[in-house]
């Protein structure tokens, strides 16, 4: 069965290198949708179903703490899980955002074959 | 932290970045790109420290980091996208020295904002700057904190 | 089981399912090697430098040198073979920095980012690797299994399983097959 992802990242090479990681997986991806902040995603999760998110921090008007903190909150949205990719690989950061409630965090800079193996532990599948 | 260290701790950022995102690496010291094609891109940091991070990179250079990112040949690329990837390099230096300045409280960045028109005279309120010889160009890094204040 | 060995700047691909591939004496250089389970094709380089725009003439007459050369090619020949793309497992052994080179040109760690960059322009990443390091390694590659063995010169033979990424001289000697 195909899954739905969602890159929210307001840098638009970086929304393709992920997308590129995506399908390292060998997940079967259905829609893989792109937007640049947390207000972007929490508009378009309230129209589609999406089955894994992988979020930056640090984004204008909303940034991935606040989405992370309102996915939470949502009785819909709150088991999405949700693989942060941010610059700040900080203790205090890494331990609010997994608090707040997100599954996997991958700091930047990241191999590819890293942060794929994120998301497969995340997810529950392997590919080879 | 004293200036060897700050010039260490950048280069040590740059190389792992260089290396991790972009299979490229520093090839040895350089000199700014003081041509008019260079891109220039600019973010500030907040938290237990605060500052910006310049990153000037040549235009050639930049063509090569974006190609290696993308997965793309270097024709296809337009100027958009290699405007995009000097911010979001700036982006991850920003974010990687500051990791390596603090290891433990956040930080917050600005989004990362080209610089229209780089410049090229002195000024004082950088504390550190680094040039870099990269693939096919120059790459400078600029950092200025309230740590050296 | 029959031996094919591929030579310094040289590479190939099998589908016979009896056969082994082979190289030795991978100081800097990489050898990528490439499987399908399913079609049971196997591909192998060796190649000696990470790209070839400082020497066209040499890169035309042997592609199998470079990295930006060797890799589609290897790639399209394993494809033009049956093998699927989606179904490919990627090994990558060698690279090594030999002789203490600290220098610049510190070919061992050039040709390992080549092999990543190449390997990402057609969205792949290695499944298993053994890179860096100083010693020199030969390797064999079973075509039907996939199966890929590591010896280094003071005879310790290992095999490389697809996601134990950057092993090193595990405890266990593995006979060859």
């Amino acid at each position: 069965m195909a899954l739905n992802i969602m890159i929210v990242d307001d840098s638009p090479v970086m929304r393709t290198f992920l997308r590129k990681v995506v399908q390292l997986t060998g997940i079967p991806v259905g829609d893989c949708c792109e937007v640049g902040d947390g207000e972007a995603a929490l508009n378009v999760l309230r129209q589609k179903w999406v089955d894994l998110i992988l979020t930056d921090i640090n984004m204008p008007r909303m940034n991935g703490e606040e989405l992370v903190r309102q996915l939470g909150l949502d009785r819909m949205l709150c088991d999405i899980p949700v693989v942060v990719v941010s610059t700040d690989a900080s203790r205090d950061r890494i331990d609010r955002m997994i608090k707040l409630g997100a599954r996997g965090y991958i700091s930047k800079p990241f191999l590819p074959e890293t942060l794929r193996d994120e998301i497969e532990r995340v997810l529950g599948v392997q590919n080879v | 932290m004293s200036k060897p260290n700050l010039d260490h701790l950048i280069a040590s950022a740059v190389a792992e970045v260089l290396e991790t995102m972009f299979f490229s690496e520093i090839l040895g010291d350089g000199q700014p790109d003081l041509s008019c094609t260079a891109l220039e891109a600019h973010v500030a940091f907040t938290g237990n420290s605060s500052g910006t991070v310049d990153v000037q990179i040549s235009e050639a250079g930049a063509r090569s980091l974006t190609a290696s990112f993308l997965g793309e040949s270097e024709e296809s690329l337009s100027g958009l996208q290699l405007a995009h990837l000097v911010c979001e390099l700036t982006n991850m230096l920003c974010g990687c020295i500051v990791s390596k300045m603090s290891a433990q409280g956040c930080f917050n960045l600005t989004s990362p904002e080209l610089i229209e028109q780089p410049h090229h005279e002195s000024d004082e309120r950088i504390e550190i700057q680094r040039s870099f010889a990269i693939e096919r160009g120059t790459l400078t890094v600029s950092l200025a904190s309230s740590e050296f204040a | 089981m029959r031996e094919f060995v591929i030579g310094i700047g040289d590479g190939g691909v099998s589908r016979d399912a009896d056969a082994m591939l082979i190289t030795y004496a991978l100081g800097s250089c990489v050898a990528l090697m490439l499987h399908d389970p399913v079609a049971r094709v196997a591909g192998m380089v060796h190649y000696m430098l990470p790209e070839s725009s400082q020497s066209p003439a040499d890169s035309e007459a042997r592609p199998y040198k470079f990295a930006d050369t060797a890799i589609p090619l290897l790639l399209r020949a394993a494809l033009a073979q049956g093998a699927d793309k989606s179904r490919l497992v990627v090994i990558a052994a060698g690279g090594a920095q030999i002789m203490n080179d600290n220098s610049i040109f510190n070919v061992g760690k050039r040709n390992c980012l080549a092999l990543r960059k190449a390997l990402w322009k057609f969205g792949l990443v290695a499944h298993a690797e053994d890179i860096g390091g100083t010693v020199v390694r030969t390797v064999r590659m079973e075509v039907g299994t996939g199966r890929v063995w590591l010896q280094s010169p003071a005879g310790k033979r290992w095999e490389l399983n697809a996601r134990k990424v950057r092993s090193a001289f595990p405890g266990e000697e593995v006979s060859w097959r």
